[in-house]
C-alpha cells in the first residue's frame, strides 16, 4: 500500500488503499481533497499565498495557494472524482519564529487565508482545518475513512 | 535575479563563495573563542538547491532539530539560520555555561531548553552571527544590522519553512550559502545558512564590482 510523500510545492493524487502524506508543515499548508464516493484523494503542499507578480515560466504553480488549489482540484476530477461529493481539509500555516520580519512573521497566516479563499472560490466545502500556532505538523490522509491525522512533535496526534 | 540552474555565472558563484568563506570563517573563530575549543569550518558550499531538497541537507524534513535565527536589516536584508541536532545543542550549551552536559531522558522529541540553556544558545547565536555579519559588512562595505535571536525546536522542514518560503520568492531553487562548523573531538557540528533576500543578492554582486 504505497504512501505518497507530498514534498514542498508538490501535488499528488491517489485512491484507496494508497495514502498521501506530508512531513513537517511549518508556515506551509497541506491542502487535502477527498471524494468519499470514489475514495479518490489528493494533497497539495503550498508554500506561498499568491502568484501575483511571478514569472510563471520560472515558478511551479503548485507553490502558490491561488493556483495550486485549482491544480489539485483539476487533477482529482481528471482521476474521476465527483465534484459534488468532494470536500477539503487543511493543516499548517504556523508561525515558527516570532520574528518581526514581514515575510517570516506573516507568511503562515497569509497562506491560511489564501487557501481558504481558493477552496471557497472553487466551490469546494472546507470541512476541517488545523492551522496556525507555532509548531510543525505532519499529516496523513486515511483514504478509507477520510480522516486526516495531524501529528505535532511534543504534543501528540489528533484526527480531523 | 532568478534562481534557475545556469542563471548564475561561475564568476558570480566565486564571489558568493568568497562572501560565505569570509562570514563563516569569522563565525567559526568567534565560536571557538566562546567555547574555548578549536572549530573547523568546511569549505562553504554555495549552490542552487531545489526547494524540496533543502530539508535533506540537515538530515530530512522530519529530523528533530534546534534552529536559531537572526534577521538582518540595513543595506542587506535576510536571515542567518543555525541548525543543530539536539545532542549538539546539549554539548554547546554545556561548553558555554560550564555545566555538565544535561542527559536527556528518553525521547529527543520531548527535548526542551531551560531558560539558562536558551540564554546560552541565544548568546552563542548572537556572537556567531555578529561576527559573520560584521565580516561581510566590512568585506562589502554595506551596512548590516542584526536582530535579536529567535529559537525554534521542531522538525527540520518547519524550522526551515520560512527560509524556504523566502527563497521561493526567487524561483524554484534557492541559492544556499552553507557552512558546516565542527570540532571532531568534542563532537560538535552545526549547519549555518546565510540567506539574503532577492534584492540583497544583487547588492552583494554590485558591492563587489560584479553586476549581472
Amino acid at each position: 500500500m504505497p504512501n505518497h510523500f507530498v514534498n514542498i510545492a508538490e501535488m499528488k493524487v491517489c485512491r484507496e488503499p494508497d495514502t498521501v502524506y506530508a512531513v513537517g508543515l511549518g508556515s506551509c499548508i497541506g491542502v487535502v481533497m477527498f471524494d468519499p464516493s470514489t475514495k479518490i484523494a489528493g494533497m497539495l503542499h503550498v508554500l506561498l499565498p499568491s502568484s501575483e507578480g511571478f514569472d510563471m515560466s520560472k515558478n511551479v504553480k503548485t507553490k502558490f495557494a491561488d493556483l495550486g488549489v485549482k491544480v489539485l482540484l483539476e487533477a482529482m476530477l481528471k482521476e474521476g472524482a465527483r465534484k459534488q461529493s468532494l470536500w477539503a481539509k487543511m493543516a499548517g500555516g504556523a508561525m515558527m519564529f516570532p520574528s518581526k520580519s514581514d515575510l517570516v512573521g506573516t507568511v503562515g497566516e497569509r497562506n491560511i487565508a489564501a487557501c481558504r479563499k481558493s477552496i471557497q472560490e472553487l466551490g469546494i466545502r472546507l470541512i476541517a482545518e488545523d492551522v496556525g500556532g507555532t509548531k510543525g505538523r505532519t499529516v496523513e490522509l486515511n483514504t478509507t475513512t477520510g480522516e486526516l491525522k495531524v501529528k505535532i512533535v511534543q504534543v501528540g496526534e489528533k484526527y480531523i | 535575479m532568478n534562481s534557475e540552474p545556469g542563471s548564475i555565472s561561475s564568476w558570480q558563484m566565486d564571489i558568493f563563495r568568497e562572501i560565505a568563506n569570509v562570514g563563516a570563517g569569522n563565525a567559526a573563530t568567534a565560536l571557538a573563542t566562546l567555547l574555548d575549543c578549536r572549530i573547523d569550518q568546511t569549505v562553504p558550499k554555495v549552490e542552487l538547491v531545489a526547494l524540496g531538497d533543502i530539508p535533506d541537507i540537515v538530515g530530512g524534513p522530519g529530523k528533530f532539530v534546534v534552529g536559531g535565527m537572526i534577521d538582518f536589516y540595513g543595506d542587506l536584508q535576510g536571515h542567518l539560520l543555525l541548525i543543530l541536532d539536539v545532542d549538539q545543542t546539549v554539548r554547546i550549551v554545556s561548553l558555554v555555561t560550564g555545566a555538565e552536559p544535561r542527559p536527556f531522558e528518553g525521547d529527543e522529541f520531548l527535548f526542551s531548553l531551560s531558560e539558562l540553556d536558551e540564554s546560552a544558545l541565544k548568546e552563542t547565536l548572537n556572537i556567531m552571527s555578529g561576527s559573520y555579519l560584521t565580516a561581510i559588512s566590512k568585506f562589502t562595505d554595506l551596512e548590516i544590522i542584526p536582530s535579536i535571536p529567535y529559537l525554534c525546536i521542531d522538525m527540520a522542514a518547519p524550522v526551515l519553512s520560512v527560509v524556504i518560503a523566502e527563497a521561493a520568492l526567487m524561483g524554484d531553487y534557492a541559492l544556499l550559502f552553507e557552512s558546516q562548523l565542527s570540532n571532531g573531538a568534542q563532537n560538535i557540528s552545526g549547519s549555518l545558512f546565510f540567506i539574503p533576500d532577492r534584492e540583497s543578492y544583487q547588492l552583494l554582486l554590485k558591492a563587489l564590482g560584479c553586476e549581472e
